[in-house]
C-alpha cells in the first residue's frame, strides 16, 4: 500500500518536473498541433489537397525547368 | 584531469549510417529511379521533416519547404498552417537534430567535406552575418515573397524552390532530366543557373563545412530558431574544465560550453564525444541523469 503511494508521489513529482522545466517548449507544440489541426479542416482540408496535388505532380520549379 | 567518460556514447560513425537510413526512408520508392516516374500515393500529404525535394524520383513525402510555398503560392491560400504546425512539431520535438542526423542533403554535404583538402575557417564575426542569410531565405523567400509577388491570378511561384533550392536540383531535376528525354528537352537557363549553383555549393562543402546548412537552408533556419526551447537539448554540467576542445572540435564555429543550445547546432555530438569529462550531455525534456549543477 506505501510502495503504491510512493510510487503515485514519484510519478506525481516527475510530471511536475517535466511541466516546469518545458512550459515553453509546451505552449509551442500545443500551438503546433492547433496550427495542424486549423490546416487540416479549414476549408473543407483544401490545404492538405493542394499540397498533396503538388506533390504528386513534377514540380517544374523545383527541378529548375520553370 | 579526469580523462574517464560518463555517458554512453554513440560512436561518431553511427550517425552516417543513420543519416543513411535516413536518405533510403524518406526516399524509399526506389523503383522510381529506374522509371523516372515519381511516387504519387497518399504518403505525400506528408511532409518528412527534412528537405527533401517531392520531385526526386525516391520521395515517398512532401518537403516541408517546398510545401509551404506551394499552398502560400496558390490562389486560395497565402500561408499554410499544416505545413507550418509540422515543421514547428518537429523543431519543438528535435530542434536541428533533423539536421545532424536525417537530411540527405546533410549527409551528401558530411560526405564532401570528407575529401583530404585544406578546409577554410570563417571568421567568427563574418560567419554570423552569413548566418542571417538563412533567416532572409526563410522569411523573405520562402513566407513573404509568395504573399507579395503574385500573378495576375493571384498566384506565386516557389520562388526559393526555382531559383535556390540545390536539393531540388540535385535530388530531383538532374535524376528526372537523365531519366526522362521528354524533360530533357525543356530545360534552359533556369535548369543551367540551378545545376551552377548546385555544384558552386557542393564545391564549397568540401572546404567549408555545410555551407548550405549554416548560410542557406530555410528550414535550418527554422529549426535554429526554436532549437533553445525545444525538449531535446545539451546542458553543461559543473563537471566542465573549460579546457576549449568542444569549441575547438566544433566544425559549425559553436562553443558548446557557452552555448549549448545555439540556433546553429546540429546536434552532430561531436563535442560530446571530444569531452574528456563527460560534461556536456543531452537530454530531452528532463536534467540529464546524475547531472547535479549546471551552469
Ligand atoms: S555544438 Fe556540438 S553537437 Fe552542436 S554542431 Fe558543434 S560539435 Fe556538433
Amino acid at each position: 500500500m506505501d510502495d503504491n503511494r510512493h510510487k503515485k508521489h514519484t510519478r506525481e513529482r516527475t510530471l511536475f518536473q517535466f511541466l516546469q522545466l518545458n512550459k515553453w517548449s509546451i505552449l509551442i507544440a500545443s500551438m503546433a498541433v492547433a496550427s495542424i489541426l486549423i490546416g487540416l479542416f479549414r476549408v473543407s482540408g483544401d490545404e492538405v489537397k493542394i499540397l498533396l496535388k503538388k506533390a504528386i505532380n513534377i514540380c517544374m520549379e523545383c527541378i529548375g525547368i520553370g | 584531469m579526469d580523462r574517464k567518460k560518463t555517458t554512453t556514447k554513440m560512436p561518431r560513425n553511427r550517425r552516417h549510417l543513420i543519416q543513411l537510413l535516413g536518405v533510403a526512408v524518406f526516399n524509399g520508392n526506389f523503383k522510381g529511379f529506374i522509371s523516372g516516374e515519381i511516387y504519387r500515393g497518399k504518403l505525400k500529404s506528408f511532409c518528412v521533416p527534412v528537405l527533401n525535394c517531392y520531385s526526386c524520383p525516391g520521395s515517398l513525402g512532401a518537403c516541408p519547404i517546398g510545401g509551404l510555398q506551394a499552398v502560400a503560392g496558390s490562389a486560395k491560400f497565402n500561408f499554410s498552417f499544416y505545413v507550418f504546425g509540422l515543421i514547428a512539431l518537429f523543431g519543438i520535438l528535435l530542434g536541428r537534430f533533423f539536421c545532424g542526423y536525417l537530411c540527405p542533403f546533410g549527409l551528401l554535404q558530411d560526405l564532401l567535406h570528407k575529401i583530404p583538402t585544406p578546409k577554410i575557417k570563417v571568421p567568427a564575426k563574418l560567419n554570423r552575418a552569413l548566418s542571417f542569410i538563412k533567416y532572409v531565405m526563410l522569411v523573405g523567400v520562402v513566407i513573404l515573397l509568395p504573399i507579395v509577388a503574385r500573378n495576375s491570378l493571384g498566384m506565386s511561384d516557389p520562388y526559393f524552390c526555382k531559383y535556390v533550392c540545390p536539393a531540388g536540383t540535385i535530388g530531383g531535376g538532374i535524376p528526372l532530366v537523365i531519366l526522362n528525354p521528354s524533360l530533357r528537352h525543356t530545360i534552359g537557363a533556369l535548369f543551367s543557373w540551378k545545376v551552377a549553383l548546385a555544384l558552386t555549393i557542393l564545391t564549397l562543402s568540401i572546404f567549408l563545412y555545410r555551407v548550405f546548412c549554416r548560410y542557406l537552408c530555410p528550414l535550418g533556419a527554422f529549426y535554429g530558431i526554436l532549437q533553445p526551447v525545444s525538449f531535446y537539448r545539451f546542458k553543461i554540467s559543473n563537471k566542465c574544465s573549460g579546457c576549449g576542445r568542444c569549441a575547438r572540435v566544433c566544425k559549425m564555429g559553436i562553443d558548446p560550453a557557452k552555448t549549448p543550445n545555439s540556433p546553429e547546432c546540429i546536434r552532430c555530438r561531436d563535442c560530446i564525444h571530444e569531452c574528456p569529462t563527460g560534461a556536456i550531455k543531452s537530454c530531452f525534456g528532463f536534467k540529464p541523469s546524475k547531472e547535479k549543477t549546471e551552469k
